[in-house]
């Protein structure tokens, strides 16, 4: 039996958020951040970190690109496409919800 | 002093 699933695509007005069975946890072995699902474990870099933060299921893509601006020496322009990318391939992988 | 941006990535690992 196949079970279809209509593919979520990103947009500005997109409200992300974790899933209940994905969650960020500190490592103090490592002093890092993993995110951590039943099945794998991936260790992201700052500014994925910052993203996945800030999936709270209240606010939109272009919400959280304008925070991240005020973090980092980037536009809000030139961080939507990044941002809009890495939530795509991670809504994909089924670790963020749209 | 704000952090530089780099492109978001995870690398997957494998308590």
């Amino acid at each position: 039996m196949m079970i279809e699933r209509q593919r979520a695509i990103v947009s500005g007005q997109s409200v992300p958020r974790l899933p209940r069975h994905v969650r960020i946890q500190f490592d103090p072995v490592r002093q890092a951040h993993a995110v951590l699902s039943p099945e794998k474990v991936f260790w992201p870099n700052e500014a994925s970190l910052d993203i996945l933060k800030l999936c709270d299921g209240r606010r939109t893509v272009d919400e959280i690109t304008e925070d991240l601006a005020r973090d980092y020496d980037a536009s809000p322009q030139e961080m939507a496409g990044d941002v809009a990318a890495f939530l795509q391939e991670w809504a994909d992988k089924l670790l963020v919800r749209l | 002093m704000k952090k530089s941006w780099k492109k978001p990535a995870m690398c997957q690992v494998a308590r």
